[in-house]
């Protein structure tokens, strides 16, 4: 016989368990981030990883987005003759929402589920004991110039993306939909709000972070051979992907409700 | 010296140590053996604190190593050298990048002379120079073995530790790599424990030998007591026989 009354306590108590022990391991790799040593090379390497290699992705889902919502929002504003008000929903959705969200989501699966996978196999190899053995802490090694890329590169493949995101709204509202030039560009510069870009990139850096915590995290503390770490790579992105909407709805709260 | 008092250590019911008791004098080598699962592993990884043990002591020269954490640890881990049963290489770096490792991690040398340096101890356990550019999962087990025992004495420890360094490898490689164990040693100065399943290379290797036998020290001698110890558990294990005091799981086509 199950106790529903010891299962909802033991689910609730795993639950609190995770958020602690995930909360230890950020508070870790951040804490080596501050702290020498600093391995340089490393911390190039997931630079160039995250913010140049990204490009291409990130590059290709803003631009269509871009293009789709100008058509979407085309078609459904002629209903009510207000098509003028293509512009606007194109560079307010695509800097607020949909160049972070769908960066975050696809750095979640290119970059996490590497991250997750690299790490997990370095775990069940013991490559992870090697550094230890070699008077080199893993935090400082692996975990801190992983974090800091995602933070930091992030916020840049957003700014990218919003300007590719507002380029493709631009492409089809010019070339397909018969927009004038200039009074397309005028209308999206006037629309545009600092607080709008930097709201899209407060999220990126948020989206940056969670994406490379859960890839260390549930790479770091996987066990049991290719099984584990295959284990450990799903979790990664299914887990950034859930943070990331959870997130998004939170620092969108904290900038736009007055 | 290396001093080991009473180290117990269980995960769950699984009890592996059972108070290990083991003294190495400096510049000695001793050898450990015993059975698959007996614990061997395990003992290398509480004297390299990546298992923390339920009861015990260990000091190298009267310093504790048990427990240790942050700069104290890393402090330690500079006096110890592994060489890992699967080699352990860090599979992002080249070949020469791993062997020099430590010295790069603390600076004591450029990356251009430790890539010079690099082929110099890598001739040592008698690899080409070519392979430096490589990364280590290209390599074969063997070749990944003495990269990790180039790794090990590039940092130049007071205590080397070796998990299995031949097994996997075959008879000639094994012997060459047992010679190597063996100058390192004596050219360093260095106090070594080695684990080993197979009897020829402990005799090799080893000054003494201790037999690991459900979670305790069966038998310690000097290694050229071993094949004359008296010790029935002993000697049912360097003689391979199916019959004696070590349980032999009986298979269908066993045969004695
Ligand atoms: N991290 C761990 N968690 C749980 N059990 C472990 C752990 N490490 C080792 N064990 C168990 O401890 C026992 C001894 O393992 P150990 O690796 O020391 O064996 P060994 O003597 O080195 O054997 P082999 O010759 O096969 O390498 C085994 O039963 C193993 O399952
Ligand atoms: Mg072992």
């Amino acid at each position: 016989m199950i106790n529903p009354f010891a299962f909802v306590g033991r689910v609730v108590l795993d639950f609190f368990q995770t958020i602690g022990s995930v909360a230890v391991f950020a508070f870790m790799g951040l804490s080596h981030a501050v702290r020498p040593p600093f391995f340089w090379r490393n911390y190039m390497r997931h630079f160039i990883e995250i913010g140049y290699l990204s490009l291409p992705v990130v590059a290709l889902t803003t631009l269509f987005s871009g293009m789709v919502l100008a058509l979407q929002s085309y078609s459904g504003f002629s209903r009510f003759s207000a098509e003028g008000a293509v512009a606007m929903v194109v560079a307010l959705s695509i800097t607020r929402e949909l160049a972070p969200v769908l960066a975050g989501l696809m750095v979640a699966g290119r970059i996490g589920a590497a991250m997750a996978a690299e790490i997990g196999t370095m775990r069940v190899t013991e490559q992870i004991d090697a550094l230890e053995a070699l008077s080199t802490n893993p935090y400082s090694y692996l975990v801190a110039p992983r974090l800091i890329a995602g933070i930091l590169m992030m916020p840049f493949l957003v700014a990218v993306g919003d300007i590719i995101g507002v380029m493709g709204g631009y492409i089809v509202g010019v070339y397909k939909l018969g927009f004038n030039s200039a009074a397309y560009l005028q209308q999206t510069w006037d629309v545009l709000e600092t607080e709008d870009v930097v709201s899209g990139l407060v999220k990126a850096a948020v989206y940056g972070f969670i994406v490379t915590l859960m890839g260390c995290y549930h790479g770091y503390r996987s066990t049991g051979g290719a099984q584990g770490v295959g284990r450990a790579t799903t979790q990664a992105v299914v887990s950034s992907a859930i943070l990331i909407l959870i997130a998004n709805y939170f620092v969108t709260e904290l900038f736009f409700t007055k | 010296m290396l001093k080991i008092q009473g180290l117990t250590k269980s995960f769950g019911d699984n009890h592996v140590l059972r108070g290990i008791d083991l003294e190495i004098e400096r510049g000695d080598s001793l050898v450990i053996l015993g059975g698959s699962g007996s614990g061997k592993s395990v003992t290398l990884k509480c004297i390299m604190g990546f298992i923390h043990p339920d009861a015990g002591t260990i000091t190298l020269d009267g310093d504790n190593l048990v427990g240790l954490e942050g700069r104290a640890r890393s402090a330690m881990n500079q006096r110890v050298g592994m060489l890992f049963q699967h080699a352990a290489l860090l599979d992002s770096l080249p070949v020469w990048e791993n062997v020099m490792f430590a010295p790069l991690r603390f600076g004591r040398v450029s990356r251009r002379e430790a890539r010079k340096a690099a082929v110099g101890w890598l001739e040592r356990v008698g690899l080409d120079e070519a392979i430096a550019g490589i990364l280590p999962g290209e390599l074969a087990t063997g070749a990944q073995k003495r990269i990790g025992l180039a790794r090990a004495i590039a940092a130049e420890p007071e205590l080397l530790l070796f998990d299995e360094p031949t097994t996997g490898l075959d008879a000639l490689v094994g012997r060459q790599i047992d010679a190597l164990i063996r100058s390192t040693i004596t050219d360093m100065g260095a106090t070594a424990i080695t684990i080993t399943h197979d009897i020829d290379s402990a005799r090799r290797v080893g000054d003494h030998v201790a037999m690991l036998y459900q979670g305790q020290i069966a038998w310690s001698g000097p290694a050229a007591n071993l094949m004359q110890s008296g010790d029935p558990v002993v000697d049912q294990f360097v003689h391979g026989r199916l019959t004696g005091p070590i349980p032999v799981p009986a298979l269908p086509e066993a045969r004695a």
